[in-house]
Order: structure tokens, then sequence, then C-alpha cells
């Protein structure tokens, strides 16, 4: 019969010689809206990863005192090195390179005090490569409060009630809300797929008792909870991180469970039953692949509530203190509202708005892209 | 239909008993002390030098010596019993870093929360309590020895006599009761006097007894009868604490109006005229003096402990100075108490720490904390110069499920407990803000229906047309302003003195709105609307737009269209009569969707808005750490949500007559 319809079509449908993912490729590639939002994606993370070499107090590179040192890099040890205890025990082991001498030490006894603003275009410092823009996100000045944006004063998008410049938060602010959007829902989504793939597989009991607890988790008034957990904890990046992927794990489970359940009864899926593959290799290997496809979607918008849900933390006051939010600017620009210092509130609202679209489209691409219904 | 409703709703049950457990499970486990988790260790608490393990070596073996130890903290409903330290640091608190003080032990078995305590005569203490107990319990074995009945509410105040053996209690409805000897029933109860009496005290020889109300009367009772010689007016507001002097000529009130008033009787018992003293930042809770007569020392909500020199209060200068300022609670404080030495003072606070402080030194000296409470009275042990008693209500060292069943047990009967604020109801704050959230959403919704349905059917429509394309891009681009960003732009915009002053951004009436008749009120109430509605609605445009356009696009697909089409019906008849009702069922149903999303979403409205609803009470509930009232909110709303669900299923049978519900 198959054949038959085969010969007779005037357009005898042929095995594609691509797979899924090349297809998906190529529908995303003519869809305009969600190839805008891969750049600007594109661009936030380089951005993100660059924040150092780009709004920073210290140079990149800089001949001081005749060695060759690089102060912005140290930016990225911290991030090797996250935890204290370690970098102390490292620190302790003596690396066998005195702080002076180790390029990415922030420790320059020579600087005796200074900043290397100071001690830039003196006699030490014979050589220097700025970042863009001279400003550490986290840097207090009392003397430029609230400054309104100019280009004089170096503040090309102001300061805010601490003296700190806007333009370096922001760009510093991308790292945030972009590692906990991507880590967030990357939890929620390794909770979701894990839980999805059992009740899916499983079925039974099992099934029954996931589905329930997902519904308990979906009937939470998600937001008011999440706050009530940040004001209880300690208001930390890895706090609200957590919470957000502990409660954003409904949807992917609802996806994976539905896309199992539909593989489940597949010839192949049968067939590896049959040969006695083990029931969690055939989770993992035979039904993910496939069932997979529409969390990635779901991760896409994910991220883009996962970076809203952190800004508005941040706007009510949970934000992490120590890290620079987007949301805490524009609350800045709140309680300032009367005294017309818009920039508090229009460049962090840009960057907040730029970030959630570029989500969203990417996702509404990715969406149309997997539509068999919408391929041309 | 009727049996699935009622399904319906028992299903919702143990996905209610499910949120509250886990809301519950999350504010019982989560630590106490929030400002030294967010400021990091010993925010604003001197005193921290000793070297940890050293000091802790020590303050085990001051447990060890001390053997008071009542028991184990079994019970919520605990009076507890803080040894001070006995060198100036007894410990550090891994967590705090502060100078921990350690709890030796406390009562068992309270029958409910305790707010009132007195010591009384033969090492003896008197509790007052919720559901109107008062108890005389054994001060060393914590056992209780009587119950005393008397038909009172929840006890506010407790005093006794140190002469004689009577006993006064007084409830938050003005009622006060006195028993006499060792009987169980009161000698005397009193008229109810409508507001809470909030502190009672016995005059040194024990013949007359004063009250102070939150009506702002001071009374002085006949010790015996109860009944009233004398009311003394003078505070402007409720007075929450009395002190009286030693030597029995002269008292101390001091209450909301933030005053401390000192009145010297003409003869003890006659006329006496206040005599302001000192000026608090902000509302006095707790007065007490020291043993010796020679200290008072205030508790107020503005945070700062005070101590006076009663020479200084009873002198004639029309100002008064603390002889000392305590600072380092960093909530009101609630109770002061003194040592037996009239050296060391205890101060417990809504902070749900106990901290002491050594006079001399002037700095704290010790510091616990409650976990999950607030104290609420405290007494220094007669006996024991370091150690002091407090009644302390929290939710502490009970197992957690017991403790969520003693809440559900109340709340099967809508009882939420008092809110830790102010002592209100829960029920009745939420019913007042639960009214304003739902009528918020609901003119919300009717908008973002009446708008984007057509809106979304008419792209679909015409699909594919530049109305199609320019449309999408503009709800797209909707969608993706964060509303807390749309709502300040909006107040920065229309309604900044530096710009166009023309909406008004706080609450949703002007002050004197009372006073409007009904069609000025009326438009007072719609100008304060628009910007809140505006952000409430926007992002459910574009949502449920493009829903419906998808929706409305799959319908015309359908093989049934073509047939209508085929058959000749008009175009207008084909959309709007079969392919926009069968579109319309889904749509719908995203209603109950929406629900949960839009009372999470009005946090930040009503607070940007300061409006007083669902979600800034909530706020203004996490913010206190008022857990009834927290508790109380997460329930409404996850019963909220479960009902626009069934509601949901309803209105599919209504638009739809081929699904029923068997």
């Amino acid at each position: 019969m198959r054949d038959q319809v085969a010969k007779e079509s005037p357009h005898p449908r042929r095995p594609s010689p691509q797979d899924y993912w090349s297809i998906v490729r190529a529908q995303l590639r003519r869809n305009i809206g969600g190839m805008i939002g891969f750049w600007i994606i594109v661009v936030l993370v380089l951005t993100a990863l660059a924040a150092p070499l780009l709004a920073n107090d210290r140079p990149i590179v800089a001949v001081y005192r005749g060695e060759v040192v690089f102060p912005s890099l140290k930016a990225y040890v911290d991030l090797w090195v996250p935890w204290k205890s370690l970098r102390y025990s490292l620190k302790s082991w003596q690396w066998n390179v005195d702080p002076p001498y180790f390029p990415f030490s922030e420790h320059y006894p020579q600087l005796a005090g200074k900043s290397w603003k100071e001690v830039d275009g003196g006699a030490e410092l014979t050589f220097a490569i700025w970042p863009p823009l001279r400003w550490n996100p986290n840097q207090f000045d009392a003397t430029a409060l609230r400054l309104l944006p100019s280009a004089s004063s170096g503040h090309y998008f102001g300061t805010d009630d601490q003296g700190r410049d806007i333009l370096a938060r922001l760009i510093h602010g991308t790292v945030v809300a972009l590692s906990v959007g991507v880590i967030s829902v990357g939890i929620s989504a390794i909770i979701g797929i894990a839980l999805g793939l059992l009740a899916g597989y499983v079925g039974g009991a099992v099934d029954v008792l996931l589905s329930r607890v997902t519904e308990v988790v979906m009937c939470f008034p998600t937001f008011f909870l999440i706050i009530a957990v940040i004001a209880f904890l300690e208001p930390s990046m890895i706090n609200i991180m957590l919470v957000l992927g502990l409660v954003g794990w409904t949807g992917k489970f609802r996806l994976i469970r539905g896309e199992v359940l539909r593989c489940r009864g597949l010839e192949y899926v049968v067939a590896a039953e049959a040969m006695g593959v083990p029931a969690w290799r055939i989770m993992v290997k035979q039904i993910l692949p496939n069932a997979i496809a529409p969390v990635f979607v779901s991760i896409a918008f994910g991220i883009a509530s996962a970076v809203l849900t952190e800004t508005s933390l941040s706007f009510l006051g949970f934000g992490d203190p120590t890290v620079p939010s987007w949301g805490e600017i524009v609350s800045q620009g709140r309680a300032y509202v009367s005294q017309g210092l818009w920039h508090l509130t229009v460049f962090p609202g840009i960057a907040i708005f730029v970030t959630l679209t570029a989500f969203n489209l990417f996702g509404q691409g990715m969406r149309d892209a997997m539509d068999p219904k919408l391929r041309a | 239909m009727l049996s699935h409703a009622i399904r319906s709703i028992l299903s919702m049950i143990p996905t209610l008993l499910g949120i509250t457990l886990v809301t519950f499970l999350i504010i019982s486990l989560a630590p106490g002390d929030p400002v030294a988790t967010s400021f990091g260790a010993g925010a604003g608490e001197p005193g921290a030098e000793a070297g940890a393990g050293q000091s802790r070596e020590r303050l085990a073996d001051a447990i060890k010596a001390k053997k008071k130890l009542l028991g184990m903290v079994r019970e919520d409903h605990a009076v507890r019993v803080w040894s001070g330290p006995d060198a100036p640091v007894a410990a550090v608190d891994d967590r705090t870093g502060a100078a921990a003080m350690s709890a030796l032990g406390a009562f068992r078995e309270l029958p409910g929360w305790a707010y009132a305590l007195a010591p009384r005569a033969n090492d003896q203490l008197v509790v007052g309590g919720e559901a109107g107990y008062v108890l005389i319990a054994d001060l060393v074995t914590g056992a209780v020895q009587r119950e005393l009945a008397g038909g009172l509410q929840r006890i506010a105040s407790v005093a006794t006599a140190s002469t004689g053996d009577l006993i006064a209690a007084a409830d938050i409805d003005g009622r006060i009761a006195l028993w006499r000897g060792e009987a169980v029933k009161p000698a005397a109860v009193l008229e109810p006097l409508g507001k809470p009496v909030r502190s009672l005290a016995f005059l040194p020889d024990g013949s007359r007894l004063l009250s102070a109300c939150d009506d702002g009367l001071i009374r002085l009772h006949q010790a015996d009868t109860g009944a009233v010689m004398k009311t003394y007016s003078g505070h402007i507001a409720g007075v929450y604490s009395l002190a009286v002097s030693a030597d029995g000529t002269g008292f101390y009130s001091a209450g909301y109006d933030r005053v401390l008033r000192h009145w010297r009787w003409v003869g003890v018992g006659g006329e006496a005229a206040p005599r302001p003293r000192f000026v608090h930042g902000q509302a006095v809770n707790a007065l007490a003096l020291s043993p010796d007569g020679s200290l008072l020392a205030t508790g107020s909500d503005d945070r700062v402990l005070r101590v006076f020199a009663v020479p200084d209060l009873a002198g004639d200068a029309a100002e008064v100075a603390p002889a000392a300022e305590l600072a380092g609670h960093y909530r009101e404080i609630t109770a002061v108490a003194f040592g037996a030495e009239s050296r060391t003072l205890f101060s417990g606070s809504r902070d749900e720490t106990v901290r002491s402080w050594d006079l001399r030194a002037r700095r704290q000296v010790g510091q616990t904390t409650v976990a999950t409470g607030v104290v609420h009275a405290l007494i220094g042990d007669p006996a024991d110069p370091a150690a002091v008693r407090s009644a302390a209500s929290g939710w502490v060292s009970v197992p957690i499920i017991s403790r969520y069943l003693k809440w559900l047990r109340r709340v099967v009967t809508f009882d939420f407990d008092r809110s830790f604020v102010d002592d209100r109801k829960v029920m009745e704050k939420i019913g007042a803000a639960l009214p304003v959230t739902l009528g918020l959403n609901a003119i919300a919704l009717v908008l973002i229906y009446a708008v984007s349905i057509p809106l979304g059917i008419t792209a679909a429509v015409r699909r594919g047309t530049a109305y199609d394309h320019v449309s999408s891009v503009v709800l797209f681009v909707l969608y993706s302003i964060p509303n807390f960003w749309l709502a300040t732009l909006l107040i920065m915009g229309l309604s900044s003195k530096q710009t166009l002053d023309i909406l008004p951004s706080v609450g949703l009436h002007d002050i004197g709105e009372q006073d409007l008749s009904f069609l000025p009120w009326l438009a007072d109430f719609g100008l304060h609307l628009v910007l809140p509605i505006a952000c409430m609605v926007y992002a459910g445009f574009a949502s449920l737009s493009r829903y419906a356009r998808t929706t409305m696009l799959e319908t015309i697909g359908q093989d049934y269209i073509r047939t209508a089409r085929a058959k000749g019906l008009p175009e207008s008849l084909v959309l709007y009569k079969h392919a926009l009702r069968n579109s319309l069922i889904t749509i719908v149903t995203l209603a109950a969707n929406l629900l949960p999303a839009m009372i999470g979403g009005s946090v930040i409205v009503e607070y940007i808005f300061s409006i007083n609803g669902m979600g800034k009470l909530g706020f203004d509930a996490i913010l206190a750490r008022d857990y009834p009232v927290i508790m109380a909110i997460t329930t409404f709303s996850a019963f909220l949500t479960l009902l626009g669900i069934l509601l949901s299923d309803f209105l599919y049978t209504v638009v739809d007559p081929r699904i029923t519900h068997k």
C-alpha cells in the first residue's frame, strides 16, 4: 500500500538525508526573529564572559616596575577558585611565586594603598592597556552620587546612589542575569527530565505520586513562595538559583512525561526491551533523545522567566546585595523617581527588556522550527 | 455535575495539605536570625572577643554546674529559663559569632502560648496565656501546681501582690479577674473594658491594684474587690506597661504615645498628676524597675534599651536623660527585666532573641536565639542573679509535624490565629485584603479577555497581512517588558512632579475619600486604578491574544470549516459561528492558568502602588516574619488557584455542551 502511494504521488517522499536537528537548524535560520534572538544572546554571553575586561578599574595588561602583569584577569582566577577556603589553602601552600610577581594577583604591595588609577601616568607604570570603561561595578564614590549621564564625568550612563557607575553595573549585571537564568533552568531541567522519564516510563504508583507532587508545586503561589524562601534564607545568588530551579521543573516534567508516554509503545523501545536492555539504558539512550526536543523550547522561555524573576526579586530588595543586579538599579530608580533620575530606571530596564526579548524570540523561533505543521 | 464538583473539591484537599505543609516546613526550618544571616557575623553585637573553643568549654562547665535544667524543651508554649553568662562572655555562637546565653530549660506542657509572667512568693511563678489560662507553676521544677479558672480570653497581663495571696490577671478584652489565697475560682471578675489591659501592678502593700488599658486610662482598683477607685488620664493612647515604685509613692507608665510618665501620689492611692519624663522614638512596650529600686529600664519599638536612674526621674528636672542607652536589638523590644542584683538587664525582642546586658560595662554580654518566637514577657529570677525567665510564644522545638497538625486543627475552623505584628486576627486582615486583590484581578481579567480575544481573532482572520505582523510584533514586545519596570516608567512619566502629574500612584483612594459623595468617589477610585491595572493587563494581552490567534488558526484549518465554506455559508457566519465558538473552548480554560500568575504578580503591583491587597499583606508579613499571616496567605492563594481550575472545568461545559462531567 505504502509503495503504491509512493509510486503514484507526483512528489515521491524520499527519506530525508538530514537528521532531525539539522532540519530544525535549517528551519531556525529562516526565522528572522529567532535569529535576531540568537545573535543577541550571543552578544550577551560574550559581554558576560568579557565583563571584567570591558569594565574594570584595573588595566588589562600593564608593565609595572618592569614586570608584565594582568590585573583584570583576577576576576577569572576568582571564578576558577571560587571557594575562599580553597583559595586560602592554596595561598598557604605558597604557589612558589611571590604575590607581586604573580601576574593575576590583586596584591601589589608596591602600589602602597594606591589604586591603579592613581598610579596611571606615573613612572612605575610604563605601559598599560585599559578596559574601555574604567570603572569597577562595586566601586563606591562619595563624590559622584546620583550623577546624570554625561560624557565629561566619564559616567556615560550616570551613577547610582552610592556613586557606582551604571554602565559598569549593567555590563557586570549580564553575568548575574545569565548565570541565574542558565543555572536555575539547568537545575529545573535536570529535575524535570529525570522525574518525567521516571514517571512516564515506570508508570503506575510512581507516576501517580509524581504527577500529584507536580500538581502541588504547580498550584503554589510560586512568586510568593520564592520571596518567602529568599527572605528567610541568606539572599545569595546560589540560593536564588536553587529556589528558582526547585520550583520551575513542573513544565518540563509534564512535557517529558507526555513524550515518554508517546515513545514507550514505539517499536524500537519494545525491541530494546525484548533484547533485555536495562530500563535505565532504555530511558536514557532510546527514549530521552526522542523526547527531549520540546524541553529545549521550554528551556529558552524558562531562562527568560528566570531572568525576570531574579530582577523582580532584586527590585523588591531580595537580591544578592554583593553582586550588581539590573533589578536593584531599577528599584533605586523607583526610590528616586521624584528627583528626575531617569537613567536609574531606563538603562537597566532596557537591559532586562532586551534580554527577555532575545530569549523569548529564540524560544519562539525554536518552537516554530520544531513544529512540523509550520515546516515549509 | 454536583457529584463532580464535590469530587473535585475533595481532590483539592491533598494538594492544599501538601502546599501548606511545604510552606510550614520552609518557615519552620529557616534560620531565625535574618539580620545575622544578611549582614554576616556579629551584626550590631558588641563584645564577642573571647576565643571560641575556650568559651564553649566554659559554657559546658557552666551548664553542668548549674543543674537547673528544667527538662527538655519539648513544647512550644514554653516558659524558658535562660542562664545569663557568669563571665562577661559565656560562649561564642558559631553562627552569629555573638556571645550566647544558654537556655537552661523550659516548663513543660503549657496549654497554649504564654503571654504574661509574674513571680510569686514560695518559689512560684504565675503564667498567663492563650485561651485564658492562668497557671501557678513551681519556679524550680516547672511543674504546674494549680490552674486558675476565670472565664477570661487570652491573658495579656498577670500580677501578684508581694504581701498577700492575691493574683490578678487581665485579658485582651479588658476583663480583670482576681484570685485570693489558694482558691481556684476568682474572687472577682470585672466587666470587660472592651480593650486589652496590657499591664497590671499591685502596690507594695498589696492593698491596691493598678491596671493599664489600651483606652489610654490607668485605673486604681481596690485589691480585694476590684472596684475602681480612681481613674488617671494623661496618656493620649494605649498604656502598655506600668511599674510601681518600690516605696509605693508613685508609679511609672508608658505606652503607644511614646512618653514615659511618672505619677506621684498625694497620699498613697489618692490623686496623682503625670509628669512626662522622656519621649521615646516609638511606642514603649515594657518597663521594669530593678529589685533595689534604683533603676528603671524601658524597652521600645525604637529598638533601643534605655535605663534611667530613679532619683533622676523623681527629681524636678523638666527633661530626664537616660543613664544608659543600649543598642543591639534589630527589632522592637518587647520585654525587659532585671537580674536579682540589679546589675544585669535582660531584654526580649521581636528579633527573636533574648539578650543580657551588663549595666556597669554598659554592653551586651549574652544572647540567645528563641528560634522562631517573640518574647512577650521576662522576669528576673529572684533567687538566681544570672537567670531570667521568659514567656515566649513561638513554634519552637516541637516536632514540626505536630506543630503542623496543631495549626491544621485550628485552620479547619478558619482560625488562622493572630498576627504577630499587631495582634489582629489574621482572618480580619485577610478579609480586608482579599476583596482588593480579587477585585483588581477581576477587572484586569475582564479587560484582558475583552481586548485580546478580538485582537487575536482578527489577527488570525487576517493572517499574513500587515495588521497581523504589526500586532504580533507589538504584542511580543509588550510580553517582554518586566512589569516593575513599566510601573516605574509610568510613575516617572505620569505621576511625578518632575513630568506630568496627572495620575495618582499611591493606594486606591486619596486621603479623605470617606467624605466624597458617590460620583467624585468613583472618579477618584477610577483614576487610582489606571496605573495598577495597566501594569496588570499588558502581559495578559500579549499571551492571550497570541493564544487566541493560534487556536483560531488551528480551528480554521479544520475540515468542518472547509465544509461550511463549501456549503456556501457567508464567511462571517463561518468565522464567528463555526470557528470562533470552537476555538473559545481552549481560550476560556486559560483563565485558570492566568489566576495563580496574577495573584503572584499582584505582589509587585501592590508593592509599587502601595495597594493593601493580599500581595502587599504577604510581602509585609514576610518582611516582619509574621508566620500566621504567611501561612494564611499561602493557604488562601493555593485555594484560589485550585478554585480557578475548578471554575475552568465548569466553563468548559458551559462553552462546549458536548463535554459533561459524570
